[in-house]
């Protein structure tokens, strides 16, 4: 009886048999199994779970796609080359009442970020604003605080082909004139009106002009007009 | 029933087939888990963690036989047994000189019965009971030792003197109990 019990030189193989160690063997075989069989099946569900995931995330990237190239029509391909802008002005060989609207809008906004992040640039420059007047009379107004800069700004590449520059014509400056500076018709038509010239008279260094657009009031003194008020 | 059959249509993942497999492995894989692992539900954690791995890469597998399948099996198990093992920094062992190989008598060890041999070995700290599984019984050598738990050769060679020392002390302690059953 005991006998039966030792190993012949073979414990090693014995640690593996079942009939001789039933205390350590599994107890609830088939809890274990359908614990181990849901595991499998849950996974499979989880991966096609991420199959539609990655389905919808192709669908979506499809769709983006489409929409960027359809809308790639409006866009401008930029390509830097040296245009020279003198005191804010861009001539264009080009009138930009034929490009559409889109486009140069876009165009100006790169030309804005280009110039302000321009590695180019030989002078210090502050570009405030660049706008767009009107579709059709082609102005565009950029204000540039330098006398002269060179940049390398983009050059609009579209269906076109060719280069695009504007033309800004300067903000002129309002200047006070002396009323013999004026035109002759001028002062024909201000005596007409009034019947006499008005009187220039000088006053803490400053020049007064009786004004002869308005009539005298009804106390006969002529109304006074400093030369700091607008004429006309 | 065939077991060529039955791994032909798990590769299909057909359930019955799975079940079968795990019936008839399952028990005997146990015994090697609890070799390796002190506490049960540690144990059977790792058995199924093994046969998941098992069914899952079922597809790369080439039947060949039986003993085959098992000593496949086997392997898994131990390499889960020996991840788990890690995982709870069983071998953060300071390295150690290697000791002088201590000669357990096999002759005692095939006086005791499977059960008691298996008591033994499962009442050795887990460190040395690792190395000593792995050694002993898995017949793996110090530098497969060492690369499969991530600790020095000499550590190992330390491990597995000290593992076959303390149980040699505990096989002395039990000597008389072992003599007057032989005697009887």
């Amino acid at each position: 009886m005991i006998q039966e019990k030792l190993n012949n030189g073979n414990w090693k193989e014995g640690l593996e048999d079942v009939n001789n160690l039933p205390d350590y063997i599994l107890q609830n075989k088939h809890a274990a199994w359908e614990n181990l069989h849901n595991r499998l099946h849950e996974k499979q569900r989880r991966t096609g779970f991420a199959w539609y995931w990655m389905a919808a995330a192709c669908l979506i990237i499809a769709s983006s796609i489409i929409l960027i190239t359809t809308n790639k029509k409006n866009d401008v391909a930029l390509i830097n080359a040296p245009i020279k802008i003198q005191r804010g002005k861009i001539i264009s060989p080009q009138p930009l009442n034929k490009i559409n609207i889109d486009t140069k809008s876009t165009a100006l906004n790169t030309i804005k970020k280009n110039a302000l992040a321009g590695s180019n640039k030989k002078h210090s420059i502050n570009i405030i604003n660049v706008k767009e007047k009107t579709a059709n009379d082609s102005i565009v107004q950029i204000n540039v605080i330098d006398h002269e800069i060179q940049i390398a700004l983009p050059v609009l590449k579209d269906s076109i082909k060719q280069n695009i520059t504007a033309v800004i014509p300067m903000q002129k400056k309002m200047k006070v004139v002396h009323i013999n500076e004026l035109d002759n018709s001028n002062n024909l038509n201000m005596t007409q009106s009034t019947g006499h010239l008005p009187l220039r008279i000088k006053f803490l260094n400053r020049d007064i002009y009786t004004d002869y657009t308005i009539q005298p009031a009804t106390t006969g003194f002529n109304i006074l007009k400093l030369n700091s008020s607008p004429s006309n | 029933m065939d077991v060529l059959k039955l791994v032909k249509e798990a590769k299909q993942e057909i359930a019955a087939s799975q079940k079968c497999l795990f019936d008839q492995f399952s028990d005997r894989l146990m015994l090697v888990c609890c070799r390796y692992l002190k506490s049960r539900e540690d144990a059977e954690e790792v058995l199924l963690d093994g046969f998941y791995k098992f069914f899952k890469n079922i597809g790369s597998f080439h039947y060949y036989s039986e003993a085959q399948l098992y000593a496949w099996l086997k392997k898994i198990m131990i390499n889960e047994c020996l991840m788990m093992l890690r995982k709870k920094n069983v071998f953060t062992i300071v390295t150690e000189d290697a000791a002088e190989d201590i000669m357990l008598e096999e002759e005692t060890l095939n006086s005791l019965s499977a059960k008691e041999i298996f008591e033994l070995i499962v009442q050795l700290p887990v460190g040395y009971r690792t190395i000593f599984n792995l050694h002993v019984i898995e017949g793996m050598n110090h530098k497969e030792i060492a690369a499969l738990t991530g600790i020095a050769e000499g550590t190992s060679k330390s491990q597995l003197s000290k593992a076959k020392s303390l149980l040699q002390k505990k096989l002395l302690q039990n000597q008389a109990v072992y003599d007057t059953r032989k005697i009887k």
